[in-house]
């Protein structure tokens, strides 16, 4: 075991030239695992193929067991190392034995075959016949049998491993040999021979040898490689163990005795191997036949569908397009679109993207006829082009987008195109692509989840045998973004002896540890299409949930190989977008209205909507919701469409850890000078007065003033991108950076700050692309709050869970907002809140029985129906013998007080629904005597809110603190409506106030202040908590569902914060039950 | 008329801990602070969940069914120890037998709603009808009592009532650590508490509790009609049951008398066949009511009352629980071969004070499974008489252990510690091919290979030279990195000498130096 850390190169590093070495004595490593085998192999396939690069081999192969995960990145490391990759595969069938012997074990033994394709067609039998072993298996594991494999062999090298002991022609392994040897022939069979230094070596040698001579195949050497260098051999160990579920104490003899399954220089294989000449030279001759194919032989072709016959793909594409111009511009397409159409189709031409944006297209026509609201947003979705194919709805005539901006030529990579659907409705999207193009042709890609800190901490701790408690402590003491293990120093803080052997080699190897795959899980969206079958460019495989299939590669392997991707995605907002206009159209064609509101026909840049958001009435509306953003719309003050895209982007890590955030809003407030350093400068950064808000300009600011070429400046935002799996990369862009600024003249202090700009990047950069569409749906939902807010409400509720309020203070800006909103009721309520007529213009919100907790859907459909065709029910009794409705699902209905319009309070209802039994028979309802609710004690009113709370999550009765309030004034306790008064609470007064807990809230950017929203009956109050004052009131403001808060005014123009000193749980001042049953949202 | 005390323990579960390891001594009135927060956790679902916590912790926030996680952040420090209700409960036993100093009707009670986590007993039942008198009156037996539990560290609530019910309900819910009702006061008590003093299951009360029906009285004003309908008999009858109108009784604990056998001589004997026949005598008595019982003997003692001598006795401890009075004769014997008789040998008692079960067994059918039955049966009893001979720590096995490092490979044990199943240590013997001597440490040697990878040809050893004429290997195997600091790498080889012998003998590829670690006999 290594006391020093070993010192690797990190995978995927930026080009270090590995120096080759020439070795003397020509041998290709064949059988290497690599931790792509997850939890086998202990070592990154970068870090084995630089290695074998190092030594000289003449090539290496990464052969995973049954998997091709980790060929690529493999791939890309071994063309940059410049060493010949074979790509293989070592896959592990079943053996049917002839006899079961007594005491044999029922599974039949597992037969390990190295299969190395010598060309695209093998290595496409081989990709569908491991995606045949993992359809079939559950996930993540493969099912194969011999006869699978012998089907499947074509074009293949294929090395067999002898099982232990003797073997004569007669038993199993001597008949399998023999099948194996009648379909591949001794030329492309052969028999793998180790010296790994082990007790039966010897004999494992002579069988070797009789085998071959017996049968005529040849011999081949390999070292069984686990890892590149023997300093692995622990982590290997510890590998097994976390894979066994045991300790290293308990590993016995399923780990190796020895750490001889390094990469070997080949003149030691040499030596070796020195009296079998002929397996070193079949090494060759293998690598020699698979170098026949390689990754780059992989052609990406579009699916031939998404194009009608007897026109080229760029052809439909202008078709299309000016079709869909046509009709976003009914009366003309103005000519500044129409020159910008053309120039795109230039480059669209060029690059060769057209079928691309043609796949676009057919998925958003998709969910268009079926109704389902959807938004692109990306690169490339901010494009005229993409506005005329309907992809987006950002107006090219409306906002001065730049389409190079979006694709540049000099990156040569498929443009990117997310498309947001509604939450709910995705899967039929996802399922319509799948049964479109088939299983064998689209699949989701994976994700590689990786070792972080926290897991790999865990898992090691337990494998060198720690005590649960004491893992625990240290695998608590990581946070989830992390990305360091702590070190010595802070291990003493925890009460944990430092100078501890165990511990300390648990924390070097589990530093080890981190990057390393863990197992591969679905991607939120990416699709793969391909012409083909997709199943002979890489095995798919079965994901964890229903009806989804999974290739095993994940979007930068995708990415490598230049194949294309789609992203289909959810976003909630789109869900209740596409609600509220439905039912402001509803509502329209009641009232006798045409009903013809669109997404797309929303009246733009109406000057109502931004003074709603500038003065922070946000709540429910996309993206600006937040309390973050809510103090930050005063201070924008945005004015138009451009605004919120800034508003969007710069309430994020990036921005506010790179210090953007200030200088912006002094500029945008004629507060400092906005000046450039030169003109370049100013085309970059001029749209945000001279600070870098978004990815796209810090890539922009390190190509004009840096000199990055656009690879490098790709590679930076890579980088940038990557932060959680790849820590530090981006420090070292920081050197090159700043020496490129100085070079070109700049002078150190910008520099310094250019690259502290982006670096804050790298926490969480936001890309304007992304901004510009998520603006829009920022507009459209305040547009929609602003005029119809009982619809946006409803929909909003109807929609959930999403976003970051719940229903109750949905329901209670609704109010604010002048809406009635009606009470749960059996006789007016769907599963969903609808419209109903009221009093005022405003039609009325009336809540949803899917507000009732623990209600099934077809419950509230059936007695929805029920209401329907027989009209109003007098006892519930009648309700529950006609719907057929069970009385457990009506008494949750009465627990939500839904029973009022029958003349039943909740209390009244229970009573009566309390003697109903499902199985009782009709005949006897006549002897049914009503038993009234009379002897029943009265019931308190803050106990009915309880319940309302309780049941629906909410009350139109009574706030609980309201029946606080009296306790609460002799306290001196303001009411959040009265703080808002600017005259009484200056800045640095001492209050109280008292709410119940909307929003817990601990922003990794703010330095562990706590964030607290309190609501009372009058409003609700911003509460910040720093550090040591949580610690001291920590199970209060941890737990409590109400606190009495004390502490100092704060104000900040419109905006007002409570800096706590103090804080009270609230069920300590108050016997009532008000208190109980209400629950807050905690982010972080 | 009956008068029912009852004893609830709150904090049971935690304050016999605290009390055992405070290792029994009363809470002295200057460590009352309490500093540190007792947990009490079990696991759920694999994690650590808090089921008991003190009162301390209760005031930090934690409650039972918290996270372990979340409690230990929010008290920093805390004892945390693992709730076994088991083990609870038997101390809980033992104080009902202790509560026998106050009445000879005694029973260990639990809440009989369900509940999370599961209620465990804690308190106790005492009939206590027309003893007040002996304590002066009810009021000063419960202040005894109270007194006495308090002073042992535990918080205890009491009282007397007519009936068990409500005896039950004020201890637990009544405002006052102890109270005496009489009979004409049950109703006006009972009214205001809350509706779990009435011993339902939990659902009703919540469900009573929607309707707004939180307390006795509030039942009291509701049609019974009405309530049967709804909740069923069980609320009516507990209503009834506390207020007296229906009697209810509970089952006192009782002592259990450890299996013993006594044959008194007619005379005293002085002849040693006299006191084996009994004792053979009294074997078989046994067996025949152990077989009886379904279990068997794991500590027996013999003792023999002499005239005019104090007794003397032997004891026996078997590996596993036995009848076979054959097997404990033959354990027997040899202790009782040199017992003093005295003056005469008047009585031969045999007492079982350890016993255990066994269950019954069905006969195996095929010969080979009875024929190892049979062996393990032979070693057992063989392992039995070695330890009763020599003591348990003397009598040890050398077990196989799974490890690549010859020295790990095994270990000696005491046979009674073996916990590996015989199917392990044949895994773990199988594995490799090893000298049947190994020596304790290897001993250094000086030996010659012409090459490496190779076997040695020459071998000085414990002063002699031998030529080696044989060889295999090597063997590479790493010492096991997480337990030495030194790693080493040793290359093993078997090899033979001129005279026949083969050793086993390795380099160790740091020092270069080579060992000479076992040989073959």
């Amino acid at each position: 075991m290594p006391e020093q850390p070993d010192p690797r190169p990190r995978p995927q590093v930026a080009a270090s030239p590995v120096s080759r070495r020439k070795a003397a004595v020509d041998y290709a490593e064949l059988q290497v695992t690599s931790n792509f085998s997850f939890l086998h192999g202990g070592s990154h396939p970068e870090e084995l193929v630089s290695r074998a690069a190092e030594l000289g081999y003449r090539a290496v192969a990464i052969a995973d067991i049954n998997s091709l995960a980790g060929v690529v990145r493999a791939h890309v490391a071994a063309k940059e190392a410049g060493i010949p990759l074979v790509v293989g595969c070592h896959v592990q069938v079943k053996v049917a034995t002839g006899v079961l012997a007594p005491g044999a074990p029922m599974i039949p033994p597992l037969l390990s075959v190295g299969m190395y394709p010598t060309t695209r067609a093998a290595y496409g039998q081989l990709c569908r016949m491991l995606t045949i072993g993992k359809r079939r298996a559950a996930k993540g594991e493969c099912d194969l049998t011999l006869q699978d494999l012998l089907d499947h062999q074509q074009g293949c090298m294929a090395i067999v491993t002898p099982p232990r002991g003797e073997h004569g022609s007669d038993d199993a392994f001597g008949q399998t040999l023999r099948q194996l040897r009648e379909a591949f022939d001794a030329d492309r069979l052969s028999l793998r021979m180790r010296r790994l230094y082990e007790q039966e070596d010897a004999a494992a040698r002579k069988c070797c040898v009789d085998l071959s001579k017996r049968f005529g195949i040849p011999l081949v050497a390999t070292n069984d490689v686990h890892y590149h260098a023997p300093q692995r051999q622990a982590l290997q160990d510890v590998l097994t163990c976390i894979r066994r579920g045991c300790t290293l104490q308990e590993a016995g003899f399923s780990r190796f005795a020895n750490a001889e399954r390094y990469l070997k220089a080949p003149e030691e294989m040499a030596r070796l191997f020195r009296s079998y000449p002929q397996a070193l030279t079949r090494t060759m001759q293998i690598a020699e036949r698979a170098s026949g194919f390689s990754l780059d032989q992989l052609r990406y072709e579009y699916p031939a569908e998404i194009c009608p016959p007897g026109k080229t793909m760029m052809e439909h594409l202008i078709d299309l397009t000016w079709q869909g111009a046509g009709e976003r511009y009914p009366s003309g397409v103005p000519d500044s679109v129409r020159q910008r159409i053309e120039y795109e189709f230039d480059l669209i031409r060029d690059l060769n993207y057209a079928a691309y944006f043609l796949t676009v297209s057919d998925i958003v026509n998709y969910a268009r006829t079926r109704d389902i609201l959807c938004q692109g947003r990306g690169a490339a979705a901010n494009s005229a082009v993409c506005y005329c194919l309907g992809v987006t709805a950002v107006d090219p005539a409306r906002v001065n987008l730049l389409v190079e901006r979006f694709i540049s030529r000099e990156r040569d990579e498929p443009p990117d195109i997310d498309i947001d659907f509604e939450h709910e409705r995705r899967e039929e999207v996802i399922q319509y692509l799948y049964t479109k193009y088939g299983r064998q042709r689209a699949a989701l890609t994976a994700e590689v989840i990786t070792y972080r800190p926290r897991s790999a901490i865990r898992d090691v701790g337990k494998a060198m045998g720690l005590s649960l408690d004491c893992v625990d402590r240290l695998a608590k003491s990581h946070d989830a973004w992390d990305r360091e293990i702590i070190d010595e120093r802070q291990l003493a803080q925890l009460g944990v002896d430092a100078c501890d052997h165990t511990l300390r080699q648990t924390l070097l190897l589990a530093r080890e540890l981190i990057g390393f795959p863990r197992h591969l899980s679905q991607h939120v969206g990416g699709f793969v299409i391909t012409q083909g079958d997709l199943c002979e460019s890489v095995p798919i495989e079965n994901a964890a949930m229903p009806d989804r299939t999974v290739i095993e590669w994940d979007k930068d392997d995708i990415d490598a190989l230049g194949m294309l991707k789609v992203d289909v995605l959810a976003l909630g907002m789109l869900t209740a977008i596409r609600k509220a206009i439905d039912l402001v159209n509803f509502w329209d064609k009641r009232q006798g209205g045409a009903g013809a509101l669109q997404f797309h026909t929303i009246p733009a840049e109406d000057p109502a909507v931004y003074d709603m958001l500038c003065k922070a009435d946000s709540i429910g509306v996309f993206q600006v919701e937040s309390r973050a953003q809510m103090t930050m719309l005063p201070r924008l003050q945005p004015r138009c469409y451009y605004d919120l895209v800034i508003e969007v982007a710069i309430v994020r890590p990036g921005p506010i850890q790179g210090g953007m955030v200030h200088p912006y809003l002094r500029r945008r407030n004629h507060e400092e000078a906005v000046s450039y350093p030169n003109e370049q400068i100013r085309e970059v950064l001029g749209r945000t007065l001279g600070v870098p808000l978004f990815q796209e300009q810090a890539m922009r600011l390190v190509m004009v003033a840096a000199g990055f070429t656009a690879g490098e400046a790709d590679q930076l935002r890579r980088a940038m991108a990557a932060w959680k799996r790849k820590g530090d990369l981006i420090y070292r862009f920081g050197q090159k950076i700043i020496s490129g600024m100085r070079a070109n003249g700049y002078s150190m202090e910008f520099a310094q700050r250019c690259f502290e700009q982006i670096k804050g990047f790298s926490e969480y950069g936001f890309p304007e692309s992304h901004a510009a569409s998520f603006a829009l749906l920022v507009y459209v939902s305040a547009w929609l709050k602003k005029y119809h807010p009982a619809a946006f409400a409803a929909a909003l509720i109807n929609s959930q869970p999403m976003g970051f309020y719940q229903p109750a203070q949905l329901v209670r800006d609704a109010q604010d907002h002048g809406v009635e909103v009606r009470p749960i009721d059996v006789h007016c309520s769907g599963w969903d809140c609808t419209l109903e007529n009221a009093p005022q213009v405003m039609p009325a919100l009336r809540l949803g029985m899917r507000l009732t907790r623990g209600l099934r859907q077809n419950t509230a459909s059936a007695i929805a129906a029920s209401v329907c065709s027989h009209g109003p029910y007098a006892s519930i009794h009648q309700l529950w013998r006609r719907s057929g409705v069970r009385v457990a699902e009506l008494r949750k209905l009465a627990e939500a007080d839904a029973f009022n319009s029958m003349g039943m309070n909740r209390q009244a209802a229970l009573w009566a629904l309390s003697k109903l039994r499902d199985n009782c028979l009709p005949m006897f309802d006549a002897y049914e005597t009503q038993d009234s609710a009379e002897g029943l004690p009265p019931f308190p009113p803050d106990r009915v809110v309880v319940y309302d709370y309780a049941s629906v999550g909410l009350s139109l009765k009574a706030h609980p603190v309201s029946f606080l309030r009296a306790r609460l004034d002799r306290l001196q306790v303001v009411t959040a409506g009265n703080l808002r008064d600017e005259k009484v609470f200056l800045t640095g007064k001492q209050i109280r106030v008292a709410g119940l807990i909307l929003v817990r809230q601990r922003p990794a950017t703010a330095s562990g202040v706590l964030f607290i929203t309190l609501e009372d009956e009058t409003g609700s109050a911003n509460l910040i908590v720093r550090p040591q004052v949580y610690e001291e009131f920590k199970p209060i403001l941890r737990r409590s569902i109400g606190i009495m808060a004390q502490g100092k005014v704060e104000r900040q123009g419109q905006v007002v914060h409570v800096l706590v000193t103090g804080a009270y749980d609230l069920r300590d001042l108050t016997s009532s039950a008000a208190l109980v049953a209400t629950s807050s949202r905690d982010f972080r | 008329m009956d008068r029912v005390l009852c004893i609830y323990l709150p904090q049971w579960d935690l304050e016999w801990i605290q009390r055992r390891r405070r290792g029994g001594r009363p809470q002295t009135p200057g460590s009352r602070r309490q500093r540190t927060v007792f947990l009490l956790v079990t696991e759920v679902a694999r994690e650590q969940v808090v089921s008991r916590c003190c009162a301390l912790a209760y005031r930090n926030g934690v409650f039972p069914g918290m996270a372990l996680a979340e409690a230990r952040a929010l008290c920093p420090g805390a004892a945390v120890l693992a709730f076994d209700p088991r083990r609870s409960g038997e101390a809980l036993d033992s104080l009902a037998r202790w509560a026998w100093h106050y009445s000879p009707t005694v029973c260990v009670n639990a809440a009989p709603m369900d509940e999370r986590p599961a209620p465990t007993p804690d308190g106790l039942l005492l009939d206590v009808t027309g003893e007040a008198h002996l304590f002066g009156s009810e009021y000063l037996l419960l202040k005894e009592i109270h007194g006495r539990l308090h002073r042992a560290g535990f918080t205890a609530r009491l009282a007397v009532a007519p009936t068990l019910g409500a005896a039950w309900a004020v201890a637990r819910f009544g405002g006052h650590a102890m109270s005496v009702l009489s009979s004409e006061h049950v109703e006006d008590a009972l009214r205001p508490l809350p509706l779990a003093c009435l011993r339902i299951p939990a659902d009703q009360i919540a469900a009573l509790q929607q309707v707004g029906v939180e307390r006795v009285e509030h039942v009291l004003e509701l049609p019974r009609e009405s309530l049967r309908v709804r909740y069923g008999e069980l609320i009516l009858q507990r209503l009834d049951q506390a207020l007296g109108k229906v009697c209810e009784r509970f089952e006192p604990i009782r002592l259990h008398e450890p299996l013993a056998l006594q044959r008194i001589f007619e005379g005293a004997s002085t002849q040693i066949e006299a006191v084996t026949l009994t004792t053979k005598d009294l074997l078989a008595e046994l067996s025949g009511h152990l077989l009886k019982q379904e279990s068997g003997v794991r500590g027996l003692r013999v003792e023999l009352a002499r005239v005019d001598d104090p007794p003397v006795s032997r004891e026996i401890l078997l590996g596993r629980a036995t009848r076979d009075a054959k097997h404990l004769w033959s354990l027997l014997q040899p202790k009782m071969e040199n017992l003093h008789m005295g003056h005469g040998v008047e009585a031969v008692t045999l007492t079982a004070f350890w016993v255990a079960r066994i269950r019954h067994q069905q006969l195996s059918v095929w010969a080979e499974n009875a024929e190892g039955d049979a062996y393990e049966q032979e070693i057992e009893q063989l392992l039995d008489t070695l330890v009763n001979r020599w003591g348990v720590d003397s009598v040890l096995e050398a077990q196989a252990c799974a490890s690549h490092v010859p020295e790990r490979a095994q270990r000696f044990l005491p046979v009674r510690s073996r916990k590996q199943s015989r199917k392990e240590v044949q895994a773990a013997l199988m594995f490799a091919d090893r000298p049947s001597q190994m020596f304790e440490r290897p001993e250094l040697a000086q030996a010659i290979a012409l090459q490496p990878d190779h076997p040695p040809s020459k071998l000085q050893w414990r002063g002699c030279d031998h030529a080696l004429t044989a060889g295999a290997g090597p063997e590479r195997i790493n010492t096991e990195w997480w337990h030495d600091r030194v790693h080493s790498t040793r290359d093993y080889y078997k090899v033979q000498t001129a005279e026949g012998a083969w050793l086993w003998v390795f380099r160790e590829m740091e020092s270069a130096q080579w060992f000479v670690h076992g040989l073959w006999v």
